[in-house]
């Protein structure tokens, strides 16, 4: 029989191998397996940095999956925003890593040396955050945008040139004077004799105990200063309201000297006599109040066993002199306590 | 007529005649082609004579594949070694780009070649040898369709057995790669790495153009054996054209397969 069937045995057993070979490829190159020993992570980026399908995922620096398709999502409806995300990679994990794959695991992009390949690096997540779950979609981390920073500091060094540019003069000008600085100090230290040159030293190293000396003691005075430099600073403070009401009155005064400006000459004259009075009667009080000062501080002074019915005498007498006309009777009087009854 | 025109005259005489032969020439293929399709669809299908056909063509060529991929594989590994420590002073990926040419070149144009020179040879003498003795006047004596009986088993031997060659010629490739890296790579990591170099569409594009160099050497090399005239000589020069003309069409198909295949730019 084997002899009769030889040439179908042979045939059959060849393309059986090559069979074979071949899912063996297909598993080894496409990770394709019988049994799903992987499931599937979507992770969102708003930018990938060249992440293409087949990037290798790594979890503590090792292989566990690889990004099985790339989608791009609609752009947003409104104003964009850190928090945009324009794509969606879907991983393909092994199952062998569920358990470190957690809410709080960061989807890295990674590269592998200068010029390595990207791959998506996870860190494996602590125990009280849950596992993330299959077809779960999580925020990826952005790499930084290096093609943006060089833009950014292409446009630092763009205006940094300009400014160099506009002020080329200006530098040259003070670079020239600079160097003929250099150069006259350069002759006139030549020209100076041994003994010069050591009594410059000497002015020099005085010069600099000054300033160490000056430095200690502005310090010194800056700290002794303190104290009222912040009695300062809250009078400034306390200062700054009432500033702005007398800034208030005085636009309100000029208003009103406008609108007085625009009044008939016996209107002007009828308020100009108005004012005069207040003036009198304001100069009045003022005398009125600092006698009235000066006469409570003299009561206070000598009479120390006053009563009720001496305090109010001597109101009467006071109020009389004054030409202040009083009803006969009590004058009540609002006393503090100890101050006689 | 002037020396100078007949010289000139001669010249596009032979540029003309060579055109036009060989548009005759790939005229005459192209129909064998529509006529092996066409006839393959139709019963009776000669599963034993294809079967036959399948040992000849395929099993008894496997050693030859074998070996050739196992000497190409051993030494696309140790150029790339040698190049890329020269290059970037590491050896790491030569696994990856060995693994990309065995994909891409070797498992199918490598293959090819082989299989254009030892089964193209094979048919074109069988057939020219039946030609000449006119074997095949008697076949269509005996109302039975020469392209039917002789070109259609071939055809389909050959689609199946290039596709197991190929695949077998990939393996041992691999393999011997690996058996000149050991030193670099453990076999894990040797898979890894050309696991990062292809995908499973480099798998596809071996099978799609074993596909074409399967279907393109028994035409031509049958072609050619139809064509055979005079005696053994006769014989002879139709096998080294079937030879000769299959190996480049396999360089241009695969060209033009390659240039299809997502690979360019």
């Amino acid at each position: 029989m084997l002899k009769e069937y030889s040439t179908e045995i042979k045939v059959g057993a060849l393309v059986f191998a090559a069979l074979a070979l071949g899912g063996v490829f297909l598993w080894l190159l496409g990770d394709y397996t019988p049994i799903g020993r992987t499931y599937n992570v979507y992770v969102e980026y708003n930018f990938a940095g060249g992440v293409e399908l087949g990037t290798p995922v790594r979890l503590s620096g090792i292989k566990v999956g690889k990004v099985t398709h790339i989608e791009f999502l609609p752009p947003p409806k409104t104003a964009p925003s850190d928090k945009d995300v324009s794509l969606k990679l879907k991983l393909n994990i092994s199952r062998t890593v569920r358990h470190r794959v957690r809410a709080d695991s960061k989807f890295f992009i990674n590269q592998a040396g200068i010029i390595g390949e990207r791959y998506i690096e996870i860190t494996p997540g602590t125990a009280p955050s849950p596992e993330i779950q299959p077809f779960q979609v999580v925020r990826g981390t952005d790499p930084p945008r290096f093609d943006q920073m060089i833009s950014q500091g292409m446009g630092v060094f763009g205006d940094v040139a300009e400014i160099l540019e506009k002020n080329r003069d200006g530098i040259q000008k003070a670079t020239e004077a600079l160097m003929q600085a250099a150069e006259l100090l350069s002759e006139l230290t030549s020209k100076m004799s041994s003994e010069d040159i050591n009594t410059l030293r000497r002015m020099l190293r005085r010069a600099d105990n000054i300033t160490e000396d000056l430095e200690i003691i502005t310090h010194q005075l800056r700290w002794d200063l303190r104290p009222t430099l912040a009695d300062i600073r809250r009078l400034v403070r306390e200062a700054t309201p009432v500033l702005r009401r007398a800034n208030r009155l005085l636009t309100d005064l000029e208003d009103m000297a406008r609108k007085l400006r625009d009044l008939p000459e016996d209107k002007k004259k009828e308020i100009s006599k108005i004012f005069e009075r207040m003036t009198e009667t304001a100069s009045q009080l003022q005398d009125m109040i600092a006698r009235l000062d000066a006469f409570t501080a003299m009561v206070q002074d000598q009479y120390s066993d006053l009563d009720r019915i001496k305090i109010e005498k001597i109101i009467r007498r006071f109020l009389q002199e004054e030409g202040v006309r009083i009803n006969v009777g009590e004058v009540k009087l609002r006393t503090r306590e100890g101050f006689g009854k | 007529m002037s020396a100078d025109l007949k010289f000139h005259m001669g010249f596009l005489l032979a540029l003309g005649k060579g055109v036009l032969g060989a548009l005759h020439t790939a005229g005459g293929i192209v129909t064998l082609l529509w006529q092996t399709v066409f006839y393959f669809f139709k019963p009776p299908y000669r599963v034993r004579e294809t079967l036959k056909q399948m040992k000849v063509i395929g099993v008894d060529t496997t050693p030859l594949i074998l070996i050739v991929l196992a000497f190409v594989g051993a030494v696309v590994m140790m150029e790339l070694r040698y190049q890329l420590m020269r290059l970037i002073h590491t050896a790491e990926w030569s696994p990856g780009f060995a693994g990309i040419f065995m994909f891409r070149e070797a498992a199918t144009a490598v293959v090819g070649a082989m299989f254009a020179s030892r089964v193209g040879a094979g048919i074109a003498a069988e057939v020219g040898s039946m030609q000449i003795t006119e074997q095949v006047d008697a076949l269509k004596l005996l109302r039975t369709n020469p392209v039917h009986y002789l070109v259609v088993p071939r055809f389909a031997a050959g689609i199946v057995m290039m596709e197991v060659l190929a695949i077998m010629g990939l393996a041992i490739s691999l393999l011997f790669c690996y058996l000149f890296c050991m030193d670099l790579h453990n076999f894990l990591s040797f898979i890894d790495m050309v696991k990062r170099f292809t995908d499973p569409g480099d798998l596809f594009v071996v099978l799609k153009k074993a596909f074409f160099f399967g279907m393109a050497v028994p035409i031509i090399s049958c072609y050619y054996g139809f064509k055979a005239q005079g005696g053994a000589q006769g014989v002879g020069m139709a096998t080294t054209k079937a030879v000769v003309y299959s190996i480049l069409t396999i360089i241009i198909l695969d060209f033009l397969l390659t240039g299809s295949a997502k690979m360019v730019g």
